[in-house]
């Protein structure tokens, strides 16, 4: 146990530094929402109703993109071998991979939640909820797409192989992250939604690391 | 600095003793079988070259050795010496491969420092980069490493690794003449601990009494 949180500081500081830290992701997740607010345009109600679905999605996106790294470098560099020799089964290093991306650059953007919301013209009492909901969904998302990161890692277009792979895995948490906006900002209880969203992001957690660490297994032949 | 090269060898950080053994085993890789009825035993002390050409399965049969994949027969067997019990090699194996398992932005400090622990090892870091020469580049970041010198970082690596089984897949390719002087050094040293060695080769190696095992490329 102490080893693997040894691993997890280091994948943390990894998936820190290499990507240049959270301020990539989170320029490009703030551009999205601006998109967004642009493409709906700037009637005040089509925009609050269409805000949350936004939102999510942007950050869907900035999970997407980041994809095709999760494993590939460690791949290439021979750095798996190395770490598979060691005191976790593979499982154990995919969730540290997992959990660290998604800290290094997914949960940071939860800091932006007031800002996505005056983006979006969403009520400022609903970036809370918004935060809460995008550290819940963080783990989620990038586990989601673990699977099929590890699978695709190596091959030619692995990217876009990635992007049609993950989308369909990534609804659950789409749909219970946007519909615990969307209660927040008409003013009702996100409670339930942000409890099935946890949910939902749990279960993608186990399924993403018991596929990933299949996968990995596989490339280790 | 850690001064000179006089290296104290600890009793307390002795090595596990383990044996490994092949009967007639056939090394397989995508489903297509590169070599048949491989044989061999190794006790404590020695060391296995493996010999051939390309694509004759000296990859394929360490990565089988270090459990990456999968011996259906089950007659690749390490055992510990003194129970007979059988290991997993992920307890027991330091690895050094074609590619140095290395991450562009780390040092060779901070690598050795993880993997010395992560494998249980009992050398200081210090000593281990001062084995392989590479202490004027201790806090140098790896993508700026020749390849030499990443293939001395990977040997640390293993050198500070204290397992007993040291699989090297051609060790001695991106070294120069320091470098490989340092390698048959600490691959005697780690002999001498009663270390396990496999290691492929293209040329002949200056280690005494060492096995080789020519493996030959079947005919297309």
């Amino acid at each position: 146990m102490s080893a693997w949180l040894f691993l997890l500081r280091r994948e943390i500081a990894f998936a820190w530094a290499g990507g240049g830290g959270a301020s990539a992701p989170a320029a490009f997740f703030l551009a999205a929402c601006a998109l967004a607010a642009f493409g709906v345009g700037s009637a005040p109600d089509l925009l609050e109703a269409a805000a949350p679905g936004a939102l999510v999605l942007a950050l869907a996106f900035v999970a997407i993109l980041g994809l095709e790294h999760l494993f590939q470098g460690d791949l290439e560099s021979g750095a798996l071998d190395v770490v598979a020799l060691g005191p976790a089964p593979v499982e154990a290093v995919a969730l540290a991979k997992i959990l660290a991306r998604s800290a290094a650059t997914l949960a940071p953007i939860a800091l932006l939640a007031p800002a996505a919301c005056a983006l979006l013209s969403l009520p400022m009492g609903a970036s809370v909820t918004t935060g809460a909901a995008i550290l819940l969904a963080a783990p989620g998302l990038v586990a989601a797409g673990a699977a099929p990161a590890a699978l695709a890692a190596g091959r030619a277009r692995g990217g876009l192989l990635i992007a049609v792979m993950t989308p369909p895995l990534l609804a659950p948490i789409v749909i219970f992250a946007a519909a615990a906006i969307r209660a927040a900002a008409l003013g009702d209880s996100a409670e339930p939604a942000l409890l099935l969203l946890g949910a939902c992001s749990l279960g993608a957690l186990v399924i993403g690391v018991l596929g990933a660490a299949a996968a990995l297994r596989l490339h280790l032949e | 600095m850690h001064a000179g090269m006089t290296m104290p060898s600890t009793p307390a950080d002795a090595l596990p003793r383990v044996q490994l053994e092949a009967r007639e085993i056939d090394v397989v890789r995508a489903g297509t079988t590169l070599a048949r009825g491989v044989s061999f035993a190794l006790q404590p002390g020695d060391a296995l070259i493996l010999r051939g050409p390309n694509a004759s399965g000296k990859t394929s049969l360490l990565r089988m050795i270090a459990g990456f994949a999968p011996d259906p027969s089950g007659r690749l067997q390490l055992r510990s010496v003194d129970d007979a019990q059988a290991l997993d090699p992920a307890d027991a194996v330091a690895w050094s491969g074609h590619a140095d398992g290395l991450r562009a932005d780390e040092t060779p400090r901070s690598h050795i420092g993880f993997f010395a622990r992560w494998t249980g090892g009992a050398r200081r870091i210090d000593d281990a980069l001062e084995a392989l020469g590479l202490s004027h580049v201790a806090d140098r970041p790896a993508r700026r490493l020749s390849a030499g010198q990443k293939r001395r970082l990977a040997l640390a690596r293993v050198w500070a690794s204290n397992r007993p089984l040291w699989l090297l897949d051609e060790p001695y390719a991106p070294l120069d003449d320091a470098g490989r002087a340092a390698l048959s050094d600490i691959a005697a040293r780690h002999r001498a601990r009663g270390g396990l060695i496999v290691a492929s080769a293209h040329q002949t190696l200056d280690w005494p009494d060492a096995e080789e095992l020519r493996l030959e490329a079947k005919p297309a």
